[in-house]
C-alpha cells in the first residue's frame, strides 16, 4: 500500500514537472521564434511636437504565418521596459486605408484601447503575408518634446489578441523643431523722371516746337497709382501760350501748348509706353497727335500692382503771329500717387 | 678470549657486512651524488629579466601564444635545447597543470638571442613542456632572448597560478642544464562585456547648433528681412541627423511657400538661380555665392544634400521633396538650409511666412 502511494506521488511529480516544462517551452517558443522584420521604416507626416499627423509604416515580415493583429508601440527606448513618450497619443488614430501586404485586403480595423500603441486587428484574416507590409494611421498625436528621438516597436501576431508574436522590429523616429520663414514686403512705389529741361527750340508760326521727357513708375499698391501733371502753361513774364484744355491736334500758327504720352506723327514726337507693367496713359493724353494740358490732370495710371513702365511725355508748342516775343518756360511737376 | 664462530653463524656476519656495505654505499652515494649533481646543476645560473607572456589568459583557451623573453643568458655556453616546463608549483616535483597542453605547439618564428638564428624546431613530445632544439647550434647565446610558441592550450582552472621553469641545455636532449629560472603565470576569468545597441535616429531642426550636437539646437524663426525688387532676401536654418539604420535616412521638407493672406511668393518648383525683381522662394543645402548665403554640409557623417538641393546658387522648393539623404548608417551631419526670396514690383505688401517641417525617416 505504501509502495503504491509512493508510485502515485512520483507519477504526480513527474506529471507536474512535465507540465511546467511544456508551459515554459511554449512561453519561450512564442518569443524565440519572433524574427526581425526587415526594411522597416516609419514616415511621420509632420515632425512637429504635439502635432496630429500620420504615421506610415512599411516593413517586410520574414515569417509566412498568418497575421491576425499587429501593434506599433511608441516607447522612449528601443528595448527594455516601454515608457510611452510624453504627449504621444493614439486615442484619435484611424486607419488611412486598408493595410497592404498583411494578407487580407479588407477587414482590418484600428484598436486604440492601449495608450501608446497603434494596433490593427483582423480576426478573419486567413491569408499569409506577402511582399512588403504597409499601414498608415492618421490622427496620431506626436510626443510633446521637440527634437527628441522616440522608438516604435513593431510586432505581428498570429492571434487576434496581440498575444502570440510572430515577428518584431524597432524603428527610430524623431520630432523636430518647426522652422518659420518670414519675409516682409513693404509698400513700394518707384517713380523717376528722366532729364530736367525740355527745350522746345525757337518757335515760329510755321513750325511746331516739340520735345520729350520720360518718367518711370511701378508700385505694389493694391489699386496701383496715378500720375498727375501740375504747373502752368508756357509763360514769359505776363505773356502765355494758351494751353490746350481738351485734346487737340497740333496746329501751326495757333498759340498752343499741350502734351500727351503716346507716339505721334504730327509732329513726329514721342514713343509709346514701354515696360512690363500695366500702366497706361490717361484719357485725354493717350491719343496720338492729340495734345492737352490741364494742371492737375491725371496723365498716366495703373489700377493694380504693376511692374515698371516708362512713359514718354511729348510736349508741343505753337505760336501765332501775335505771340509776344520772349523766353517762355514752365515748371511742371509730376506726382505719382499710390492707392493701397 | 677468543670467540669461535661456527660456520653456522656466518649468516649473521654476512648480514652485517651486507648492511654495512649498504650503509657505506649510501653514505658514498649521498656524498657523491650532490657532487655529481654540482657538475650539472650547480653551474645553472639564474636567468634574469625573464617573463612569459600569454596572448590569452582564458582557462582552456587553445591556440594561445606563449612568448618567453629574458635578458641575455648569464652563461655563454652554446645552447642546443631549451624548455619551459609548466608545473602547479614553483619547486619540488612537477605536476603539469590540468588542461595545459603543448601537443599542438609550434614556433611562431625562429628564436633570437640563442646563437643560431635558424635551425630551431619545436619538440612537442612532452605534454607539459614547451621545447625547442637545435643540435647544430654552435654559437653562444648573446643578447636578449625571445622565443614564441603558438598553439598552446591553457590550464583549465580559472584564476589559477601556474609556473614555468625555464631551462637551457648544452645538449640537444634537454639533459645538461646551463641556466634556469622560474616564472609565475596565471589564468584569469574572461570578462564578457555585453552591450545592446538599439535602433537609433537623432534628428533636430532649428536656427542654431554647435557642431552636430542636437542638444544645443535652438531657434525656430528665419527672418529674411524686407524683400525688395533690387536685392535678394536670404537666411538660414540648420538640421542635424545621424542614424544606425542599415539604409540610412532621408529628410523631406514639408510646407508652403511664403504666404501672406491670399498672396504668395512663387516657389521655385523646378530649381533656378536667384533673380532679383522676380518673385521667387527657394532653398538649398549648400554654400552659395549668389547670394552669399549658406554653407556646406559639416560633420563626420556621410549624409549629403539631395540632388535637387545640392547645387550652389540653384534654389528650389517643393513640399514633400527629399532635401538630404544617406544610404548607410552614418554619424552626424549638420546641414545649413539657405532660404532666398525675391519679389517683383507687384508683389503685394505684407508679412509673408512659411512654416516648414523637416521630417527624417530612417530606413532599417
Amino acid at each position: 500500500m505504501r509502495l503504491l502511494t509512493k508510485i502515485k506521488k512520483l507519477h504526480f511529480q513527474l506529471f507536474a514537472f512535465f507540465a511546467i516544462c511544456v508551459v515554459t517551452f511554449a512561453s519561450f517558443s512564442s518569443l524565440a521564434s519572433a524574427a526581425q522584420v526587415t526594411n522597416r521604416t516609419l514616415t511621420i507626416g509632420s515632425s512637429v511636437a504635439s502635432a496630429s499627423t500620420s504615421y506610415a509604416f512599411t516593413f517586410t515580415a520574414p515569417s509566412v504565418t498568418i497575421i491576425k493583429s499587429a501593434s506599433f508601440t511608441a516607447c522612449t527606448t528601443a528595448s527594455g521596459a516601454c515608457t510611452t513618450p510624453s504627449g504621444f497619443s493614439v486615442s484619435s488614430a484611424t486607419l488611412a486605408s486598408q493595410p497592404s501586404g498583411f494578407g487580407s485586403g479588407t477587414g482590418w480595423t484600428v484598436n486604440t484601447a492601449t495608450a501608446g500603441s497603434l494596433r490593427i486587428v483582423n480576426s478573419s484574416n486567413a491569408t499569409a503575408p506577402s511582399g512588403s507590409q504597409s499601414v498608415t494611421f492618421n490622427s496620431v498625436t506626436n510626443q510633446s518634446a521637440a527634437n527628441a528621438t522616440f522608438f516604435v516597436r513593431i510586432t505581428t501576431y498570429s492571434d487576434a489578441a496581440w498575444t502570440t508574436a510572430i515577428d518584431t522590429g524597432t524603428v527610430a523616429a524623431s520630432t523636430a523643431g518647426q522652422i518659420t520663414v518670414t519675409a516682409s514686403v513693404d509698400e513700394t512705389v518707384t517713380f523717376t523722371l528722366g532729364g530736367a529741361t525740355v527745350p522746345l527750340g525757337t518757335l515760329t508760326t510755321s513750325g511746331t516746337g516739340s520735345g520729350t521727357s520720360s518718367m518711370t513708375a511701378s508700385t505694389n499698391a493694391n489699386s496701383g497709382y496715378s500720375i498727375t501733371v501740375n504747373g502752368t502753361t508756357l509763360t514769359s513774364g505776363s505773356n502765355t501760350i494758351a494751353a490746350l484744355t481738351s485734346p487737340t491736334a497740333s496746329t501751326v500758327n495757333t498759340a498752343q501748348f499741350g502734351i500727351n504720352l503716346v507716339a505721334n506723327t504730327a509732329p513726329s514726337v514721342g514713343t509709346g509706353v514701354s515696360g512690363t507693367g500695366s500702366g497706361t496713359a490717361a484719357t485725354g493724353y493717350n491719343t496720338a497727335n492729340q495734345f492737352k494740358f490741364v494742371s492737375g490732370d491725371t496723365v498716366a495710371s495703373a489700377t493694380t500692382p504693376t511692374n515698371s513702365n516708362t512713359f514718354t511725355t511729348s510736349y508741343i508748342a505753337n505760336i501765332n503771329g501775335a505771340t509776344a516775343a520772349g523766353s517762355y518756360a514752365t515748371q511742371l511737376t509730376y506726382i505719382a500717387t499710390t492707392n493701397f | 678470549m677468543m670467540k669461535i664462530i661456527s660456520i653456522k653463524n656466518l649468516s649473521p656476519i654476512k648480514a652485517s657486512l651486507h648492511n654495512r656495505f649498504i650503509i657505506i654505499a649510501s653514505i658514498f652515494a649521498l656524498i657523491t651524488a650532490p657532487l655529481l649533481g654540482v657538475f650539472t646543476t650547480a653551474n645553472a645560473a639564474q636567468i634574469t629579466g625573464r617573463s612569459v607572456t600569454l596572448s590569452s589568459s582564458a582557462p582552456s583557451a587553445t591556440g594561445v601564444t606563449y612568448t618567453l623573453s629574458t635578458a641575455a643568458l648569464p652563461t655563454t655556453t652554446a645552447v642546443k635545447s631549451m624548455q619551459i616546463q609548466f608545473c602547479t608549483t614553483a619547486s619540488g616535483s612537477c605536476t603539469t597543470p590540468a588542461g595545459f597542453s603543448s601537443s599542438s605547439s609550434t614556433l611562431a618564428s625562429q628564436p633570437t638571442g640563442l646563437g643560431a638564428t635558424t635551425g630551431w624546431t619545436v619538440n612537442a613530445a612532452t605534454a607539459g613542456s614547451l621545447r625547442i632544439v637545435n643540435a647544430s647550434n654552435a654559437t653562444t647565446s648573446s643578447g636578449a632572448v625571445s622565443v614564441s610558441w603558438n598553439g598552446v592550450a591553457n590550464p583549465s582552472a580559472t584564476n589559477t597560478t601556474f609556473y614555468g621553469i625555464i631551462t637551457t641545455y648544452s645538449d640537444s636532449a634537454w639533459t645538461t642544464a646551463i641556466d634556469s629560472g622560474t616564472v609565475a603565470l596565471s589564468t584569469a576569468t574572461q570578462i564578457q562585456v555585453a552591450l545592446t545597441v538599439g535602433e537609433a535616429l537623432t534628428f533636430c531642426a532649428g536656427t542654431s547648433i554647435t557642431g552636430q550636437n542636437c542638444g544645443t539646437i535652438s531657434g525656430s524663426t528665419v527672418s529674411l528681412g524686407n524683400a525688395s525688387t533690387t536685392a535678394t532676401a536670404s537666411g538660414t536654418s540648420v538640421l542635424a541627423a545621424s542614424t544606425n539604420a542599415s539604409n540610412g535616412y532621408s529628410i523631406t521638407v514639408n510646407g508652403t511657400t511664403l504666404t501672406s493672406g491670399s498672396n504668395t511668393i512663387t516657389a521655385l518648383a523646378g530649381g533656378a538661380t536667384s533673380s532679383v525683381g522676380t518673385k521667387q522662394f527657394g532653398i538649398n543645402l549648400v554654400g552659395n555665392t549668389t547670394p552669399a548665403v549658406g554653407s556646406a554640409v559639416s560633420g563626420s557623417g556621410t549624409g549629403a544634400a539631395a540632388t535637387n538641393y545640392g547645387t550652389a546658387n540653384t534654389f528650389r522648393f517643393g513640399s514633400g521633396e527629399t532635401v538630404a539623404t544617406v544610404g548607410a548608417p552614418t554619424n552626424a551631419n549638420t546641414y545649413t538650409v539657405s532660404y532666398i526670396a525675391n519679389i517683383d514690383g507687384v508683389t503685394p505688401p505684407g508679412a509673408y511666412t512659411s512654416n516648414l517641417t523637416y521630417v527624417a525617416t530612417a530606413n532599417y
